[in-house]
């Protein structure tokens, strides 16, 4: 079980890497084949965006970065934590432990072809 | 002569209006139009801000071996960080112990708690430079009041691993892209053997950023591995703690050198976390080979080994009620283990009361997550005193108990 779970943290790795296109990034659908959610990263963003593919088919796009003092999270088992000061972000980027207080910045998405489009304006 | 003063007067306006509007000319150009849609986007998310922040803590003890109770303003501390671009930052922390400082008085602290810059190579990688925090344990990165149980911080990370544990030098943090660890390696300025403390670990050699010697220095590193609900780390930290020149120290029966007269600590921990329960377990030891020539030097007693190792386990009740997730009720317990006297040198002396048993159970109620109301008992089991160092006998001094108990009531808070 131990082995399993293991595994199932490495299926969001490796970090996908892509430019960035007229404010917009483009992430292959077929990368969601072995898991719901991705780390992505945009090309000089210097934040990561995590990528969830949720129930109904459509994808969240979360911008990574702390809202305490916008510092760059990593990705955790079951969310998102920033070392700085020790906030930490449920998978919906939700706050969950201070001293942030706001949410994550999402990301409008939509799917064109086989491509998943975040639209980062 | 009036109409010649006139005509200057026009000629002087227009030539300052010209000039005007040469200069203002040369402002707007310097501003650099958006060349391509990446810039727009660098533009919009790296505007330089200025950040406040902080945190503090106050509680009421009562100590039943002293027959005496105590209410402090432990901790306040004001965070100010600047971000200049996307790629680099300044963070620091002002720290205030005891509420305030007076001359001529014992107690109380002012000190910069970190001050350093961040300098962000890629979204996985960044190198500080600066005062920082080493990453070692779980408090000494993370040490915000309300987001961990009892009003004290656990002696471990006190005495063991002397939180906050803050040195002058260059850190290298990162997480690698095809696993889940992230990684961070430290070269800072080593302690000082000469100020180790009878009776608080190696606590008192650390300089935190003032006039520090820079002979002796220190590594640390950190890999920390995130798994579901799982979060494990094991860090490391080997450093010199002579920092006088080679002839004082040669004089002293000392090495000097980078890494002369050395301390050596290893720590390991595990934290999870899942549908309202929480669980901590963690261990540190350190090694310091040559205390007895330290002590031999210095007559400080130190010891050549020291360790300490804890486990909490919590229960939120809100959870349990179906409540709000921005509201908490936790019940704790917590079992501490340290021995600041492990091993001795020959030229040392055993304290029975440096080996430290506690039971630390409590509640800690969050009405929302950055506010927390503390009350929590800490029941103290030590060894005996030895003999040869009483300064007072009884009846002079009351005899010492081995067995007492602290209650905290406090509150804590972070923004």
């Amino acid at each position: 079980m131990v082995a399993a779970s293991a595994l199932s943290s490495c299926a969001t790795l490796p970090i996908y890497k892509t430019a960035i296109a007229n404010n917009k990034v483009s992430v292959p659908v077929a990368l969601f084949a072995q898991s719901d959610f991705q780390v992505i990263q945009p090309k000089d963003l210097f934040y990561n965006i995590g990528l969830r593919k949720e129930k109904d088919g459509s994808y969240t796009a979360l911008l990574l970065r702390c809202t305490h003092a916008d510092n760059q999270l990593i990705a955790t088992g079951n969310g998102f934590k920033c070392n700085l000061h020790g906030s930490t972000f449920d998978k919906e980027g939700q706050v969950t432990q201070g001293p942030a207080e706001h949410s994550l910045k999402k990301y409008q998405t939509e799917i064109i072809a086989d491509q998943i489009i975040i639209h980062l304006s | 002569m009036r109409h010649k003063q006139l005509e200057q007067m026009k000629r002087f306006t227009f030539t300052l209006l010209i000039l005007l509007s040469v200069i203002s000319t040369q402002l707007f150009a310097q501003q650099k139009p958006n060349v391509t849609s990446e810039d727009s986007l660098n533009n919009n998310l790296s505007k330089s801000s200025t950040t406040i922040g902080g945190y503090g803590n106050a509680f009421y003890q009562r100590n039943s071996r002293t027959q005496t109770a105590t209410v402090n303003l432990e901790r306040f501390v004001l965070f100010t960080g600047h971000k200049f671009n996307n790629k680099i930052s300044f963070f620091s922390e002002l720290e205030v112990e005891d509420a305030k400082v007076s001359g001529g008085e014992s107690g109380g602290e002012v000190a910069v708690e970190q001050a350093y810059l961040k300098f962000n190579l890629n979204a996985n990688q960044y190198i500080v430079a600066g005062l920082f925090l080493p990453r070692i344990g779980i408090l000494n990165e993370n040490h915000l009041p309300n987001t961990f149980n009892g009003n004290e911080r656990n002696y471990i990370e006190t005495f063991i691993i002397p939180s906050t544990w803050r040195e002058l030098g260059v850190g290298l943090y990162g997480s690698l892209n095809n696993l889940p660890i992230n990684y961070s390696v430290g070269l800072v300025n080593g302690l000082s053997s000469e100020a180790f403390e009878h009776g608080t670990g190696i606590r008192e050699g650390r300089f935190e950023g003032r006039n520090a010697s820079g002979n002796n220095l220190a590594i640390t590193a950190a890999l920390q591995f995130y798994q579901g609900d799982f979060k494990s780390q094991i860090s490391g930290y080997y450093g010199g703690t002579i920092g006088v020149s080679k002839r004082k120290a040669d004089s002293l029966g000392l090495q000097s050198g980078t890494f002369g007269t050395p301390v050596a600590m290893g720590e390991a921990d595990v934290q999870y976390a899942h549908d309202g329960f929480s669980a901590r377990v963690l261990g540190a030891i350190i090694s310091i080979p040559d205390a007895d020539k330290i002590n031999r030097a210095y007559a400080n007693n130190t010891p050549k080994t020291e360790y300490g190792a804890y486990a909490e386990i919590g229960y939120d009740l809100m959870y349990l009620m179906g409540k709000p997730k921005d509201k908490q009720l936790v019940v704790f317990v917590r079992d501490e283990k340290l021995n600041m006297n492990a091993s001795i040198p020959s030229n040392g002396v055993t304290d029975g009361m440096l080996n430290q048993n506690y039971v630390v159970a409590g509640l800690s109620y969050l009405p929302i997550r950055n506010v927390a109301i503390k009350g929590d008992i800490r029941i103290a089991h030590t060894g005996s005193q030895n003999p040869d160092l009483i300064i007072n006998p009884n009846p002079a001094a009351q005899p010492y108990q081995q067995n007492y108990n602290l209650v905290n009531l406090g509150v804590a808070l972070s923004f």
